[in-house]
C-alpha cells in the first residue's frame, strides 16, 4: 500500500512534465514574452541615450528600478520562510509548499540583480562595482549578500530535488531529448542509496540553517542602502527588522498566489489543500501584525514629535503628494491581512488568493512610498536645477524595463516549474511513510483514505 | 478573341498608369517642399585656448519637426582685411553638427565697428545650396582674487580695434569643474556693472588637488552680441587632498577601512562561502557516491 501511494505521489508529481502547455499556458508565456519585448527596446534606448531617457536626475537618483529591486529582493526572503524556518521548527503543512517558495526566491533574486543593472544605465557599469568598490560601502555589502543569497537559493532548490530528478531521469520516457539530459545530468547518479542519503542530509541541514542569517542579511544590508544616509525617514535605527518584517509579508502573500495559481493549473487540490490556506493565512495574520508593529514603531515616534524635516517628509506620507500611495500600502498591504484572514471565511482559497494578490501590489506601493519621498529631500540646498528636477515622475522607457524585469522573474518562475517537479516529491512522501511514529502512522491512514476517496473521485 | 476584348487590358493599364502618375506627381512634388535645410551658427570663445565656429545643419520634416542632416561638408569662411578667406571644412555628425576651431590668438579679421563675420557654405543634393552668416563681437574674461572676502573678481571686456571696453549688464556664471558635472555658485542675477566688474563670494570646502587648487571657469553664455565665453583658472582656495585620500569618490580609500571591519566582514563571507563550498562538496560526492555504492552491493554479493 505503501509503495502505491509513493508511486501516485510520484506520478502526480510529474504528471506536469509529461503534459504540454496547453493554451493558457502559451497565452501566458506571450504575453510575458511581449512585456519583456517592449522592454528590451525601451532599454536599447536607456543604453542609446543614457539614463537621460528616465524620470530620474540629480536630486531622485533613484527611482522605481530601486523600488523594485527591494521589493524583488523582499519577496526572495520566502525560501528562507518556508524552506528554513517551518522546517526548523517542524511545520508539516509546509512540504508541498518549499518547491514553490524556493522557485519564487530563485526567480525574484535573479532578476533583482537585473533591476540593480537595469538603474545603473548600461550594463558595462556593473563591473566598475567589483572593480572600484570598496569594502566601506553598504553598496558593496549588498553586492556580496545577493550573490551569496543567489547561490544559496540555487542550492536550496536543487539539492533537494536531486531524488526528484531522479525520478524525472528513471520515469519520464516520452520527453524531448534535451529534458532527458538535463534530468540525467542534474540528478547525479542517485540511486537512493543509504550513503546518498546520508550525505543529502547532511547538505541539507548545512543549506536550512546557512539560509537564515543569510536571508536576513540580505534584506537587512538592502535597507543599510538608506539607513547609513542622513536622510528623514530612511534615517533610522530599526530599518533592518521593519523591512525584513515586510519582506516576510510580501513573500507569503507571493506563495498564496502561486499556490493557487499550481494548484488550479496542475490540479494538485489534494496536495495544496485548503488546510495549507487555512495555515498560509494565519500565518499571514502573524507577520503581518509584527509588520504593523514596526510601521507603527517607525512612523509613530517621529509623528510625535514632527521635526522639522522628518515632519515635512511625514506630511507629504500622510496627507501629502504621496498619502494615497502610503495609506493605500498600510491599509491594503498590513491592515487587511492582519483582519481579514482572521474570520474562516478569510482563510479560504478564493477569498486569501485574492487578498495576496492585492498585499503583493500593496507591499510593491510600500517600497516606492519608502524609496522616492525622502529622495526629494536633498538635505542640502539645491542650486540651478531645472523646476522639473523637484518632481519624480517615471517615463515610459522606465515603467517598461521595470514591467519588463517583473515578467521576466515571472517567465523564470514559470518555465523553471514547467522543467522541474513543483511539488517536492521525497520530502511529500517522506513525511507521510518514513516517519513511524503514532502521529505519523495516523497521518498515513489519513492520507491513504484521502488518497482512495480523490481516486473515487477521479475514477467517477 | 475580338479586338474590342483585347483592348479591355490595354484600358485598365492605362487608368492604373494614369492614377498612379495623378497620385505620385504632387506627393512627390510636395515631398520636395517639405524639404527646408537650416544652418545655424553658434560661437564660442575659451579665453587663451582657442575659438570654435559650429554650424548645425537640419530640416523641418512636416511630420517629425526638425531632423538633424549627416554626412554634409561644411565650409567654413572668415571675412578678412584681404577678402574672405577659408578657415577650413568639417562634415556633419549624426546631430547634425560640424565645427572648426582656431588658436586663440588667430586673426579674426575685425571692422571698424569691432565685429567679426564668420560665413558657412553648404551644398546638398536635395537641400541646394546653403550659406549662413553670423557677426560676433570679440570678447575676453580676467578675473582676480580678492583674498580678503573670499570672492572671485571677474571682468569682462570687449576687444575693439582701439583697444578694450568694459561690457554691462552681461550674466556671468561661475562654475567649479567636477568630474561627472560642474557645480554651479553664482546667484539668479549676476550681472557685470559699467566697469564690466562682477564679484561672486568663492564657497568654502571644495575638496582640491594636492595644493589646495580647484578649478573653476567663469562663463558668459550664449550672449547675443558675443556668444559664449568662458575663462577657465585654477583657485588655490579648495580643500587640500592628498592622492587617493578623497573618501567621497567610490573608488578612492579603501585603506580607510578600519582592520576590525575587514576582519569581521570577511570572516563572516569566507563562513559563508565556506559552507557553500562544502555543501558543494557533499554535492559532489553524492555524485561519487553511486559506484561506490554498486561496488559495495557487489561485494555483498560475492561477485566482486
Amino acid at each position: 500500500m505503501n509503495e502505491e501511494i509513493r508511486q501516485k505521489i510520484i506520478d502526480d508529481g510529474l504528471r506536469p512534465l509529461r503534459q504540454g502547455m496547453g493554451w493558457k499556458g502559451i497565452v501566458w508565456v506571450l504575453f510575458l514574452l511581449a512585456i519583456m519585448a517592449v522592454a528590451a527596446f525601451a532599454y536599447g534606448q536607456q543604453v542609446r541615450q543614457g539614463l537621460v531617457v528616465t524620470g530620474m536626475n540629480d536630486i531622485y537618483s533613484w527611482g522605481i528600478y530601486i523600488a523594485l529591486f527591494v521589493f524583488l529582493v523582499a519577496v526572495s526572503l520566502v525560501g528562507a520562510i518556508f524552506s528554513s524556518i517551518l522546517k526548523l521548527t517542524n511545520f508539516e503543512f509546509r512540504r508541498p509548499l518549499t518547491r514553490i517558495a524556493e522557485l519564487i526566491a530563485v526567480g525574484a533574486i535573479l532578476f533583482a540583480a537585473v533591476a540593480i543593472i537595469a538603474d545603473m544605465g548600461r550594463p558595462e557599469r556593473l563591473w566598475q562595482v567589483f572593480a572600484s568598490g570598496r569594502l566601506q560601502s553598504p553598496i558593496i555589502w549588498d553586492v556580496l549578500v545577493v550573490n551569496t543569497y543567489l547561490v544559496i537559493g540555487l542550492l536550496l532548490l536543487y539539492v533537494p530535488m536531486i531524488p526528484d530528478l531522479a525520478y524525472c531521469r528513471d520515469q519520464l520516457q516520452d520527453i524531448p531529448k534535451w529534458k532527458k539530459k538535463l534530468y540525467r545530468v542534474l540528478a547525479l547518479n542517485w540511486q537512493d542509496t543509504p550513503r546518498q542519503k546520508a550525505l543529502l542530509h547532511r547538505a541539507e541541514k548545512f543549506l536550512i540553517i546557512l539560509v537564515i542569517p543569510v536571508a536576513v542579511a540580505i534584506h537587512t544590508v538592502t535597507s543599510w542602502l538608506f539607513a547609513v544616509t542622513h536622510r528623514p525617514g530612511w534615517d533610522s535605527t530599526a530599518f533592518g527588522a521593519y523591512f525584513v518584517s515586510g519582506a516576510f509579508v510580501a513573500g507569503v502573500a507571493c506563495v498564496i498566489v502561486a499556490m493557487f495559481v499550481l494548484r488550479k493549473a496542475y490540479g494538485y487540490h489534494r496536495y495544496l489543500t485548503d488546510k495549507h490556506f487555512d495555515y498560509s493565512g494565519k500565518l499571514l495574520v502573524l507577520l503581518s501584525l509584527v509588520y504593523l508593529y514596526f510601521n507603527i514603531s517607525e512612523f509613530l515616534v517621529p509623528a510625535y514629535k514632527m521635526s522639522e524635516k522628518k515632519g515635512a517628509l511625514l506630511e507629504m506620507l500622510f496627507i501629502g503628494e504621496y498619502s494615497l500611495v502610503f495609506w493605500g500600502a498600510i491599509v491594503v498591504g498590513i491592515i487587511l491581512p492582519a483582519l481579514v484572514p482572521i474570520f474562516k471565511k478569510g482563510r479560504t482559497p478564493g477569498v486569501l488568493t485574492v487578498l495576496a494578490v492585492a498585499v503583493v501590489i500593496a507591499h510593491w506601493a510600500k517600497r516606492f512610498a519608502v524609496v522616492m519621498p525622502p529622495m526629494g529631500n536633498t538635505l542640502s540646498p539645491v542650486q540651478i536645477v531645472p523646476s522639473d528636477w523637484h518632481v519624480y515622475n517615471p517615463t515610459w522607457e522606465e515603467i517598461a524595463v521595470t514591467a519588463g524585469i517583473m515578467a521576466g522573474a515571472l517567465l523564470a518562475i514559470t518555465v523553471m516549474a514547467r522543467i522541474f517537479p513543483v511539488l517536492p516529491i521525497r520530502d511529500i512522501s517522506q513525511g507521510r511513510f518514513e516517519e513511524t511514529d503514532e502521529k505519523d502512522e495516523q497521518g498515513r491512514q489519513a492520507f491513504e483514505l484521502m488518497v482512495e476517496q480523490h481516486g473515487r473521485q477521479d475514477h467517477e | 478573341m475580338s479586338k474590342k476584348t483585347m483592348r479591355r487590358p490595354v484600358n485598365l493599364c492605362v487608368l492604373i498608369v494614369c492614377t498612379v502618375l495623378l497620385w505620385a506627381v504632387p506627393a512627390a512634388s510636395a515631398a520636395a517642399e517639405d524639404v527646408e535645410g537650416q544652418l545655424e551658427l553658434t560661437y564660442e570663445h575659451v579665453v587663451n585656448v582657442e575659438r570654435q565656429i559650429e554650424a548645425t545643419l537640419t530640416v523641418d520634416w512636416k511630420d517629425e519637426g526638425t531632423l538633424p542632416v549627416e554626412n554634409v561638408e561644411i565650409h567654413f569662411f572668415i571675412d578678412a582685411e584681404a577678402g574672405e578667406q577659408q578657415l577650413g571644412t568639417a562634415v556633419t555628425d549624426e546631430e547634425g553638427r560640424a565645427q572648426v576651431t582656431m588658436e586663440a590668438n588667430d586673426p579674426i579679421g575685425m571692422n571698424e565697428e569691432g565685429l567679426s563675420t564668420f560665413t558657412v557654405r553648404a551644398e546638398h543634393p536635395d537641400l541646394g545650396s546653403l550659406k549662413e552668416t553670423i557677426e560676433v563681437k570679440d570678447g575676453t574674461l580676467d578675473i582676480s582674487f580678492d583674498e580678503e572676502e573670499h570672492a572671485i573678481h571677474a571682468t569682462f571686456m570687449q576687444l575693439t580695434p582701439d583697444g578694450t571696453e568694459p561690457v554691462a549688464f552681461a550674466s556671468v556664471q561661475f562654475y567649479v569643474l567636477r568630474y561627472f558635472g560642474d557645480i554651479g555658485f553664482h546667484g539668479d542675477f549676476t550681472m557685470t556693472g559699467d566697469d564690466g566688474v562682477v564679484i561672486e563670494e568663492f564657497p568654502k570646502g571644495y575638496p582640491g588637488d594636492e595644493e589646495g587648487n580647484v578649478e573653476m571657469r567663469v562663463q558668459v553664455d550664449g550672449h547675443d552680441s558675443f556668444g559664449t565665453i568662458s575663462l577657465v583658472v585654477d583657485v588655490p582656495w579648495g580643500v587640500v587632498v592628498e592622492e587617493g585620500g578623497y573618501d567621497r569618490a567610490l573608488w578612492a580609500g579603501r585603506d580607510a577601512a578600519p582592520w576590525w571591519l575587514i576582519i569581521a566582514a570577511n570572516s563572516l563571507l569566507a563562513a559563508g562561502w565556506g559552507t557553500i563550498a562544502y555543501v558543494l562538496l557533499l554535492v559532489v560526492r553524492i555524485r561519487r557516491a553511486e559506484p561506490e555504492a554498486r561496488a559495495d552491493d557487489k561485494e555483498a554479493d560475492g561477485t566482486a
